[in-house]
């Protein structure tokens, strides 16, 4: 094929990420940017460039810290639960239970549900429990789905002829999980945690829609509340400060988990 | 065949709600009460004192008149505005009063918490306190 | 041993569906009984559902149609283009895509009020058209794809167009399917943009609806919940076996 044609190809095929990419960058990395420079500076309407005053300042606060705070443990207590959840009942269904897919069906549906039409149902539900079970099973409800599908697509890959062997060589049906389809399924089981990760932190429509109210419970109340509060009171500064501190966070966990996720990718 | 079935319910849902947007409000119109409504008017009355000391003395005074139909009730409704979602609407309050002595075709009123709202005229049916209507036109 | 874990995984799979089944009865339900009180009050006395419930519909629908336009041949063009600079930007997507909304939400108010956007449907609409979600799929799907047809397409046609249509679209259906039905999910369950961005309640969405549900009369708010969700219902089940097999393979190509 003549140069001219390869390179016009190109060009072409340029063109085509054009698009999608000035729109990115116009709702999504410029304004990411323009909020670099908010948390900079003292004010809107006093631009002074202030260092890192205002990182401290946000530090400093009080509902910020509870906000990380509850943020990290929310973290910490549902994403184990839910990976365990998912792997269990994927394996179980694996092995046990290829015939009937509405039951595969139903335990991804939650996935697809829209928060608000099912948070009036969970409000009935919970009624007045205090604690964030109720958020947290909402998140638990919601998420098993796409981590079963990731896992259901993992073990699926794994071939018979391995757990024939392992049967031969007389392991019961615990070991074989253990040992055999744990470590083999490890890339989707690394990619699943991301991902609840990532979701967990995102968190808020959830939270949001069922205490109904800007300033939730104590224990309830994380960094997108903050943020979201920040933003009514047009306090942009401490806002831009925290966004900064939730995308060094989320950064520090995205960069974490697709490293391990790479140094896991288990060949055969 | 599973899937046509999907299709249809998809179809015929929107199909509901696509008429309810269009015609809900016509519905609800339709099941309303319809009144004719319209303000009392003030007339110079002759009233006969009551007062303990003064009875049988008559003065004349400013009150609103109402038509027979609505003095043998003693009670009237007038329509108040009010909203509810987001929409104004039209509902009634009953009134309670008193009506004075028919001169010239309409009777006083003389008590009541009145001050010039519309008052219902003719209604399709019985009205209730509190209740929506729609109101059709003057009489 | 078998059938133990057959009734547990039954009743496990039933547990998850309550919720969904409950929202339906509790519509019918007031104050012990069947009745359709709170459907009346929904329909005939809160108009102002409508518009919102068209306005979901509606927003999720244009999303996901424009969005196509705009991650087929974006995803392509990361494929094809192999120079270096197309795999930071996939990175970029992918890092912004993992990123919570309120980083985003602030700057984007501000860029949106000075485009003078604020308050209309715009607003809701062009931020969502260019979510990188969909672009970030659909090329782990195409990373699978058979360049050996595109190559033979090469050969008689210069227009990316052409071999987009004929040659990709053909090979990428059910990854088709799956990015709207994505999409569609993300922008129909909305819910901070059209809240902050939107005054006039005849252009919010539905889960603004019933986030403010205390503030209408009447029992408004399973009826609305069920109304809000037989959409994604019937979606889902008609797209149900195909999604499953293509999440997979699509989440594949991440490993």
């Amino acid at each position: 094929m003549s140069v001219n044609r390869k390179l016009r190809w190109e060009q072409k095929c340029i063109f085509c990420i054009l698009p999608g990419f000035l729109g990115t960058a116009v709702f999504a990395l410029i304004p990411f940017f323009r909020m670099i420079y908010y948390a900079f500076v003292r004010s809107q309407f006093r631009r002074e460039f202030v260092f890192f005053r205002n990182f401290i300042r946000v530090w400093e606060n009080d509902y910020f810290r509870l906000a990380l705070k509850n943020s990290i443990f929310l973290l910490l207590r549902d994403v184990p639960v839910l990976m365990l959840t998912a792997v269990t009942l994927s394996i179980l269904l694996h092995f046990f239970f290829k015939k009937d897919a509405w039951v595969k069906a139903a335990f991804i549906l939650p996935m697809v549900i829209p928060t608000a039409g099912i948070v009036p149902v969970w409000k009935t539900i919970f009624g007045d429990l205090t604690g964030t079970l109720p958020v947290d099973l909402l998140f638990l409800w919601k998420n098993i789905g796409i981590c079963m599908i990731l896992m259901t697509a993992a073990l699926e890959k794994i071939p018979d002829s391995v757990y024939d062997a392992a049967k031969t060589d007389g392991a019961g049906f615990i070991k074989t999980q253990l040992f055999i389809t744990i470590p083999m399924t490890a890339p989707a089981l690394f990619f699943g945690t991301l991902l609840s990760v990532m979701n967990s932190y995102k968190i808020f429509k959830e939270s949001f829609l069922y205490y109904g109210t800007s300033y939730p419970p104590d224990y309830a109340y994380t960094l997108q509340y903050y943020m979201n509060n920040h933003f009514l009171k047009l306090d942009y500064q401490s806002l831009a400060a925290s966004s900064i501190y939730n995308t060094l966070l989320s950064l520090l966990l995205i960069l974490t988990g697709l490293r391990l996720t790479k140094k896991f990718q288990y060949t055969e | 065949m599973q899937k046509k079935i999907l299709i249809v319910t998809t179809v015929l849902f929107f199909a509901v709600v696509c008429f309810f947007t269009i015609f809900a409000r016509r519905i609800k119109e339709a099941g309303l009460p319809h009144v004719y409504a319209e303000a009392l008017r003030l007339r110079t009355f002759t009233i006969e004192n009551t007062e303990p000391g003064h009875v049988g003395e008559r003065f004349r005074q400013k009150c609103y008149a109402v038509p027979e139909k609505l003095a043998k009730k003693k009670e009237f409704y007038i329509l108040v505005q009010g909203e509810k979602n987001g929409e104004e609407v039209l509902f009634v309050k009953k009134i309670v009063f008193t009506p004075g002595s028919m001169e010239k075709g309409a009777y006083p009123v003389l008590s009541g918490d009145y001050n010039g709202e519309p008052v219902v005229m003719k209604s399709d049916r019985r009205l209730r306190d509190g209740e929506e209507v729609v109101v059709v036109g003057t009489t | 041993m078998k059938k133990a874990i057959h009734f547990i995984l039954s009743a496990l799979a039933l547990l998850f569906l309550f919720p969904v089944i409950e929202t339906f009865f509790l519509s019918f339900y007031s104050n012990g009984g069947f009745t359709l009180k709170a459907w009346r009050e929904l329909f005939f006395d809160c108009f102002i559902f409508y518009p919102m419930f068209w306005n979901s519909v509606l927003y999720s629908s244009v999303i996901t149609a424009g969005s196509l336009f705009i991650i087929v041949p974006g995803a392509f063009g990361l494929i094809m283009v192999k120079k270096k600079i197309s795999k930071w930007i996939f990175f970029l997507y992918l890092v912004l895509m993992m990123m919570p909304l309120q980083v985003t939400l602030l700057p984007n108010y501000i860029g949106l009020r000075d485009l003078h956007l604020l308050d209309t449907g715009m607003c809701i609409i062009l931020p969502m058209l260019f979510s990188v979600f969909g672009t970030v799929l659909m090329h782990q799907y195409m990373e699978n794809m058979e360049i050996s047809q595109i190559e033979a397409a090469r050969l008689e046609t210069n227009s990316v167009f052409r071999v987009l249509l004929h040659i990709v679209m053909p090979q990428m259906k059910s990854c088709i399917y799956a990015v709207s039905f994505f999409t569609f999910i993300e922008s129909y369950n909305m819910l901070e943009q059209p809240m902050l961005f939107l005054k006039n309640k005849r252009l919010q969405n539905l889960t603004v609806f019933i986030a403010d549900a205390d503030q209408y009369t009447g029992d408004i708010l399973f009826p609305a919940s069920v109304i809000f969700i037989v959409p994604v219902l019937l979606f889902y089940l008609l797209l149900h076996e195909s999604l499953q097999q293509n999440v997979c393979k699509l989440t594949g190509g991440c490993l």
